[in-house]
């Protein structure tokens, strides 16, 4: 029992441990990379990676189709990826989270009317609903985020109001309404702060899905457009050559494994810490 | 019972209600819905036509009409690349596609249930925590990234199995494994954490003491009670590979309306999309309100709720 325990808590620091790395990589891209992201080299096209036959040191993992260096590209990738995890689950829980507690708050029709829209939008995959408007929409970085938060905000919405309904009749908010307190500040000074931590837990879990939706997006074309480097469609442009150049495809495809993996085991983690 | 079918049709008739002020109102996300709706080539006849029957040139609200009429008909404009009506060629897809899920489901719920009581039996312990890996390996790896892995070592490397197309049961192996990845990973969390709530009810000490064989307390006894919520997660992520099915079926080449939309969305061949996200909709509709209806038969407590 005690070894399980320690286990389970090893996978938390392992979480915590793959998250700063993903994050350092983002943050120090610049100083990292051994070259320029975007910087072509033809003849030295499909090299692979420095272990293998033809390998380098000066491209630890190998070379794209155009020479470019995967490794610094895998860097650069990281910010993209967790820009669209951050924006994404920012937009997702404010939108959540304001609708969540006038619901909760008020009640009634107004309850009625934002968990209808919830239920309407929980009968459509987010995925697919993500797929269906970034179709349309001419793709981008910023509406990829937009798409990506406003797909998936029901859940901190419900979530929102469930700890909202509880906590309103709580005896603070109580007495702070009897001081005459105003309807938004109770909400925002005396409900939100105490509604805010199974949302973490929640904030965590949806930024390692928004990672993997914005590599699926971008695989699909529809996310990060070149030549901004992105893992999902590095991994894209890597398909084509994967009889011939099997580190193009697996390596990006390895960097998305590795933080959505992360990401999972820390949310895991906070999620026991809270129980 | 009969109250419950109707509401859940009543709030159905309202999904579709929104699903048809959305997909009209896709093409105008695009910009300039005329443009949506011709072909790059299209000639200003062309153009002066599809305004005439979509009736691009009248108010927003009767467009609308038109719309839902042209729909109701089946007709929902022709696909620029086809050349063809773009319903139809969705629903030729759709057999495909509903193959390549209903293999997925299976080969989810066979590793994934067995796997998750196997794990709940032996809670704390070392296999439960290699199972706990293994859920989150499959809920965190990308079902693409694992297709063109699987892609490489199968049909590249080993040189045993078809790396896409639809010709036979081998074609369908890869892509149904890449795609029930993710499945396997929710479900065998899913069916370990509900098997251990069972497993510390009183009615399974009551059975242990009655001296029934451990194997069938925890399979007919304790499954069987657990089984609504995999249930309800089964019918939930059914919705969710048809939404997916894009990626996987674009990975392995598989003719399904997931590739045609890939198609249609490289070639900006907009009412083929708008075709294939009504018809993807459509389906979730009904699924949710089978799946409802299922429950109720199932489950008297939701029945009477």
């Amino acid at each position: 029992m005690k070894g399980f325990r320690a286990k389970k808590n090893t996978m938390f620091l392992l979480g915590i441990l793959f998250t700063a790395v993903v994050v350092l990589m983002a943050l120090l891209a610049g100083v990292l990379s051994p070259h320029d992201y975007s910087r072509q080299d033809l003849p030295n096209a499909l090299k692979p990676p420095f272990w293998a036959d033809g390998g380098k040191w000066t491209n630890p993992l190998g070379t794209d189709h155009l020479g470019r260096d995967i490794l610094s590209r895998i860097f650069h990738g990281a910010r993209a990826s967790l820009l669209v995890g951050v924006g994404s689950v920012l937009i997702a829980s404010i939108i959540g989270i304001f609708l969540g507690l006038i619901s909760g708050f008020y009640g009634r029709w107004v309850d009625s009317l934002i968990m209808r829209i919830a239920d309407v939008q929980l009968s459509f995959p987010p995925i697919f609903l993500a797929i269906a408007l970034m179709a349309f929409i001419p793709p981008s970085l910023s509406s990829l985020i937009l798409v990506l938060g406003v797909v998936t905000w029901v859940q901190f919405g419900r979530v929102s109001r469930g700890s909202t309904l509880s906590v309103k009749e709580k005896d603070y908010v109580e007495a702070a309404r009897s001081l005459g307190t105003s309807n938004i500040n109770i909400m925002l000074r005396h409900i939100l702060p105490n509604i805010l931590s199974p949302l973490v837990v929640i904030a965590t879990v949806s930024m390692s899905w928004m990672i993997l939706a914005e590599a699926g997006l971008s695989f699909l074309g529809l996310g990060v457009q070149p030549p901004t480097p992105a893992w999902g469609s590095m991994l894209s442009e890597g398909r084509t050559y994967f009889g011939i150049a099997w580190w193009y495809a697996t390596f990006p495809g390895l960097a998305i494994f590795v933080t959505v993996l992360g990401l999972n085991m820390l949310g895991d983690g906070l999620r026991r810490l809270q129980i | 019972m009969r109250r419950l079918i109707l509401r859940r049709l009543w709030q159905a008739v309202l999904v579709l209600f929104v699903v048809s002020i959305l997909s009209f109102f896709l093409v105008y996300l695009s910009g300039d819905p005329i443009r949506a709706l011709v072909p790059m080539d299209a000639t200003p006849e062309d153009v002066e036509n599809i305004k005439v029957q979509f009736g691009l040139d009248r108010p927003i609200p009767i467009q609308y009409i038109t719309f839902i009429k042209q729909a109701l008909k089946g007709d929902l404009g022709d696909s620029f690349r086809y050349r063809q009506e773009s319903l139809t060629l969705v629903l030729q897809r759709l057999p495909t596609t509903l193959l390549l899920v209903s293999a997925t489901i299976l080969i989810a719920v066979c590793i994934s249930i067995p796997l998750g009581v196997f794990t709940a039996v032996r809670k704390d312990t070392g296999y439960d925590y290699w199972g706990t890996v293994v859920s989150l390996v499959g809920i965190s790896v990308p079902g693409f990234w694992a297709g063109i892995l699987l892609i490489l070592f199968f049909a590249d490397y080993l040189r045993v199995l078809p790396p896409s197309g639809k010709d036979g049961l081998s074609h369908l192996i890869l892509p149904a494994t890449a795609n029930s990845l993710h499945i396997i990973g929710l479900l065998t969390r899913l069916t370990r954490s509900t098997m251990v709530e069972e497993l510390g009810k009183g009615y399974v000490v009551a059975l242990r003491s009655k001296g029934l064989p451990r194997w069938m307390i925890q399979y007919k006894h304790a499954l069987k009670n657990s089984l609504i919520p995999i249930v309800t997660v089964v019918g939930l992520q059914f919705g969710a590979l048809l939404g997916g099915s894009v990626i996987i079926e674009t990975v392995f080449a598989w003719p399904g309306v997931g590739w045609l939309l890939f198609s249609a969305i490289t070639m900006r061949d907009l009412p083929l999309i708008r075709a294939a996200v009504l018809a993807i909709a459509l389906l979730f509709v009904i699924i949710n309100l089978v799946v409802d209806i299922l429950y109720a038969l199932i489950d008297p407590k939701i029945r009477y709720a």
